[in-house]
């Protein structure tokens, strides 16, 4: 009788029952390390805000960890592996402690680990103390944390770190850029010197800007360089004044590679950019077999991979050319809910269900949504241009007499401090409530997808439809306001706000350089007054004294209203 | 030579009971859908359409139904679009011909009116909370309860401060649009949903004024823990009543002690202790299969989306307050469960994302559906508080001779209560253990405990229990909340 037995009896290590990590003493230097750094995990980005840690051999590092996530992290240092350079089969090894993963800060007992940090808390600090190996080389560190080291990784370069760039300069330029501006045409905001390209220390947080640098840099050893330009939004690397490499920008961070031959000696560089809107990454890193790397910028993802394209390009395109998309997002800037609708044709608009009004309109590109699905979610941007608020805020309000100021938006406050009771709470902060006057209904889609808009004003039911067209062979907006009952007296509809109104010969009404537009179904009425409005982002919601024109259209009710949007000059939009 | 035979199978024998474990695989099956080609689905909640077919939404905001998701692979899976980028849909349900979706600025319901498979009517249901833009301002939203409700809960700005209104509240929307605030407390939320009774439980995360993350009962009028949002009571009319006292912000507080001090303080009906039940838990869902889905109906589920598990929970209710046993179920999942369903015919649906947190299921999106083979596994069933310790019951028979104390350990702890980040397990006691009976059909034991400490989380592992047929304790640790003791 043959019995099959498997016996995989597992042998069950005895860990240590008690949860804590046990931390090692810090080591006698540690007053007086060679190097002191911090790093930091950036919140909701999965990332160290440090990917390249430069130190000499042997050097005592004293690491300050500081973690103001909501979840734990941990840093890892281990010795490069030719089969694994990223670490990432160490990754999976430290993933399969499962169990046992917590108890030991997801840190396997390993030859190849040479210093580790434990983990660091929520909004908790550590030092971490090491000493650098003696053998120059890459040495990459990574959270292992389950699922973390894809994006939370960096390396240690062991060797000297002279810089690589003998003169380098920048030019910083401010605007709306979709793709590498012609710099000849601009003025710079901000110029000067570099070590080395970091886009990071320049523009962090900003949008719109363009950045241009230009140097030299020295080769020591000549040969077939690889180069590797990794850029979100976009980058264009000339070399000796040819071209190398171009990342047009419209994916998210994307890296393009490039063989260039230099002969050893000086070579110039010009490194344009731009940042659209969302996040900012700029990485230059190239490489030779038998030689030290040269490293242009603090961030070497390009060459490590350390960034993943989530899944889809950041600009919304319609599903179909002939149907609209209705896309419910955050924009950058807006009240919070906000409805942007993509329409065939280029024209595009964000309607609020807060203010349950026409917010903006613009053509081109619809919407980058990046920042959206890219880590925790963190809202869109409008991504085409010639934008127009005709009005902002409401669209409809009760004026007993015409010298009655628009008071747009309904706001509560409170006396509140965090983790404070109300007495001893100092701070007064404002929010948005909802407007007794209006409530959103919500849209119907119709054979083309063009939402229909429906809320009521004071208990009147009003549908808000909008369909684009041109005029002249010029992108323009038709809206039509269906008002189904009747509106208490003196009900006016915002149709404009601060343009100069002047009357056009078509019979419509400049906004302002961009755009005029047209009413039909009533007759329009200019006043300049004192409003008081809510001033965007609504994320601290005040009401703001605003003194500006209106053009002010009477409704009594049970009328339909059309309103034409046109842009007065064809656009340069990009095909 | 023959006694070295005997020898020799004997400890083939030995080896072959120490190999004798069952595996989760035995008793449930987990199979992962094939997600549509270029598309992501990170799965946040699951309805089953008139049409039968499975609805599951998208962090992304696209709600798509599965046709033969019962049946999948057995039946190819037809997965069709219907409805687009709503704003971060976290909870759907269907009643009535209509889609129901919990989305960040309102619940809406929605319609396939022209027949072409896509939602094209949105009626906004109710959007009577405030939103400041933070990202972290999350709100989820439960099937309906036997009164048409759907109870919605709202994150905290950053999940620590209410900068927008309701954000820290639970809202309970009927399906006829009328939205009244249910419960105030609420610090960082990961899912909703109701029991077979008609309650509402939500998740609350590890964080501030919340040593561990914990299942809590939304009662109606309670204060749930965290007081940041308390500065909305202004505008509830006075459904809640009086806005309640002010915690301790001492800094050392305790739940028993919360309960003195606050009238309407409920505290968590089941701790989810921190780093060995979970550490983000998500949805909640009653099992309404009637044994279909195995020998948990009725009781819930909760899902975790860190460890990628989903687990079980064990509710009863002692002197008006809601408490019970949490336990492990089924772990490994694909990526973070964030969704989770049983629906009457017996089948689970789970999925989710490990998007922006990390998770130990690798991958960034999910949707999984799990079967109960029908084969019983061996499990604590049911886990009542008594005057002098727990009764516990059993799925099978056990072997009467392993229930000794010596197979069992016990150690009870509470948390801080505190305006600190979460706490370590505190004021550790280990109970003395008697086996106070056995009953005679080997389903159920009585454990005496000695002390027995209110307000503690009672861990009780027994992994040295044996059924009839010799097998250990699939899960062989309960957690038990012991916010009261019956007489």
């Amino acid at each position: 009788m043959k019995i099959h037995v498997s016996t995989r009896i597992k042998c069950v290590t005895l860990i240590s029952l008690t949860a804590t990590w046990l931390e090692a003493e810090p080591p006698a230097w540690s007053a007086k390390p060679d190097r002191e750094i911090t790093i930091s995990m950036v919140p909701a980005k999965m990332a160290y805000d440090t990917t390249l840690l430069r130190v000499q051999p042997g050097a005592k590092v004293k690491l300050n960890l500081k973690n103001p996530d909501d979840l734990e992290h941990n840093l890892v240092l281990i010795k490069n592996d030719p089969e694994d350079p990223q670490g990432e089969r160490f990754a999976a090894r430290c993933i399969e402690l499962g169990a046992q993963g917590p108890k030991l800060a997801w840190t396997p007992d390993s030859p190849r680990v040479l210093a580790k940090s434990g983990m660091v808390g929520p909004k908790k600090e550590r030092e971490m103390f090491f000493e650098a190996p003696s053998e120059p080389g890459d040495y990459p560190y990574l959270c292992t944390f389950p699922g973390h080291s894809k994006l939370m990784r960096g390396i240690l370069k062991v060797g000297n770190n002279d810089p690589i760039f003998s003169n380098l300069s920048y030019k910083v330029y401010a605007g709306e850029f979709r793709k590498i501006p012609d710099f000849r045409k601009l003025t710079p905001i901000k110029t000067g010197n570099a070590e080395w390209i970091d886009v990071r220390t320049l523009i962090g947080g900003e949008d719109g800007r363009a950045i241009l640098w230009e140097g030299t840099f020295e080769v020591r050893t000549g040969g077939e360089w690889q180069f590797y330009l990794g850029s979100d939004d976009g980058a264009e690397l000339v070399i000796d004044g040819k071209g190398v490499a171009r990342n047009g920008g419209n994916y998210f961070f994307q890296v393009r590679k490039a063989k260039v031959r230099l002969e050893p000696g000086v070579h110039k560089m010009r490194l344009a950019y731009f940042e659209g809107g969302g996040p900012e990454a700029l990485s230059l890193v190239a490489d030779l077999e038998g030689a030290e790397d040269m490293i242009f910028t603090p961030d070497i993802t390009a060459k490590t991979g350390a960034r993943r394209s989530w899944a889809g390009p950041k600009i919304v395109k319609l599903r179909n050319p002939d149907e609209a998309l209705v896309f419910r997002t955050f924009l950058r800037g807006r009240s919070s809910r906000s409805i942007a609708v993509a329409y065939p044709g280029r024209v595009n608009i964000n309607w609020s269900a807060d203010s349950m009004n026409l917010d903006q309109l613009w053509r081109g590109d619809f919407v980058n949504a990046a920042s959206n699905w890219n880590t925790r979610g963190g809202g869109s941007h409008i991504a085409g241009q010639d934008t127009v608020s005709p009005t902002g805020g409401m669209a409809l309000q009760v004026l007993d007499s015409i010298a009655d100021p628009w008071i747009d938006y309904s706001v509560g406050s409170s006396r509140y401090e965090k983790d404070k009771g109300p007495e001893e709470s100092t701070a007064l902060i404002s929010y948005g409530i909802p407007h007794p006057d209006y409530e959103f209904k919500g849209y119907d889609l119709d054979a083309n997808r063009f939402p229909t808009f429906c809320y009521t004003f004071k208990g009147v039911e009003v549908a808000d439809h909008y369909s684009p067209t041109t005029i002249g062979g010029i992108e323009a907006l038709k809206r039509t306001m269906v008002i189904r009952g009747d509106l208490p007296p003196n009900t006016y509809l915002l149709a404009g706000v601060k343009g100069d109104f002047s009357g056009l010969p078509d019979g419509s009404y400049k906004i302002n350089e961009l755009m005029a537009l047209k009413v039909e179904g009533a007759t329009p009425v200019v006043r300049s007054s004192e409003a008081q409005m809510v001033k965007p982002p609504a994320r601290k919601t005040e009401l703001v004294k605003e003194k500006r024109k209106e053009l002010l259209v009477p409704v009594k009710g049970d009328q339909t209203i059309m309103i034409t949007y046109r842009w007065m000059t064809a656009g340069q939009l990009d095909k | 030579m023959i006694t070295k035979r005997i020898v020799f199978l004997s400890s083939l024998w030995a080896g072959l009971a120490m190999a004798q474990q069952a595996k989760e695989s035995d008793y449930y099956k987990v199979t992962t859908f094939e997600i549509p080609k270029g598309e992501v689905v990170e799965a946040t909640g699951f309805a089953v359409m008139d049409d039968g077919k499975v609805a599951v939404s998208s962090r992304r905001g696209q709600i798509w139904t599965i046709d033969n998701a019962d049946h999948y692979p057995d039946k190819p899976a037809k997965w069709n679009l219907f409805a687009e980028y709503l704003h971060e849909p976290l909870g759907i349900a269907f009643l009535d011909g209509w889609l129901y979706a919990t989305q960040r600025p309102e619940v809406t319901r929605m319609k396939d009116i022209d027949g072409d498979g896509r939602a094209d009517k949105y009626e906004t249901v109710s959007d009577d909370w405030g939103m400041s833009g933070d990202y972290h301002e999350f709100t989820f939203g439960s099937r309906f309860d036997p009164d048409g409700n759907i109870w919605t809960v709202h994150c905290l700005t950053g999940s620590y401060t209410s900068e927008a209104l309701y954000r820290g509240w639970a809202i309970k929307v009927n399906k006829d649009g009328t939205a009244v605030p249910a419960a105030c407390g609420v610090r960082s939320p990961g899912g909703i949903g109701v029991n077979l009774q008609g309650d509402a439980f939500y998740t609350d995360n590890q964080g501030t004024w919340n040593g561990s993350s914990s299942l809590k009962w939304v009662k109606p009028g309670s204060f749930l823990g965290n007081p940041n949002g308390n500065h909305h009571f202004k505008h509830t009319g006075n459904v809640m009543g009086e806005r309640p006292p002010e915690p301790n912000y001492s800094g050392d507080g305790r739940v028993m002690e919360a309960r003195k001090q606050i009238p309407t303080y409920v505290p968590p009906a089941v701790v989810l202790p921190h780093g060995k039940v979970g550490q983000s838990p998500t949805a909640v869902e009653p099992d309404s299969s009637e044994g279909k889905f195995g020998p948990f109906a009725g009781q819930m589920f909760v899902a975790e989306q860190t460890y990628g598990q989903v687990q079980r929970v064990f509710l009863e209710k002692v002197n008006g307050m809601y408490q019970g046993a949490a336990f492990h179920f089924l772990r490994g999942f694909s990526s973070g469960n964030i969704g989770l369903m049983i629906t009457p015919e017996g089948k689970m649906y789970t999925g989710g994302s490990n998007r922006g947190w990390g998770s130990w299921g690798t991958k960034l999106d999910s949707v999984e559906r799990i079967d109960w083979t029908g084969k019983m596994p061996f499990e604590i069933h049911q886990m009542r508080a008594r005057s002098d310790g727990f009764e516990l019951t059993f799925t099978r028979p056990i072997n009467p001779a392993s229930a000794k104390p010596s197979s069992f350990s016990c150690s009870a702890y509470t948390y801080r209560y505190s305006k600190g980040y979460g706490s370590p397990e505190l004021e550790n006691i280990e109970p003395e253990i008697e086996v106070a009976s056995v009953a005679a059909d080997g389903l159920s034991i009585r454990i005496k405990l000695t002390p027995l400490t209110q307000g503690h989380v009672h861990e009780l592992a027994a992994p040295g229990l044996r059924s009839a047929k010799g097998l250990p304790l699939l899960h062989d640790t309960a957690y038990y909340t012991l916010n009261e003791i019956p007489q």
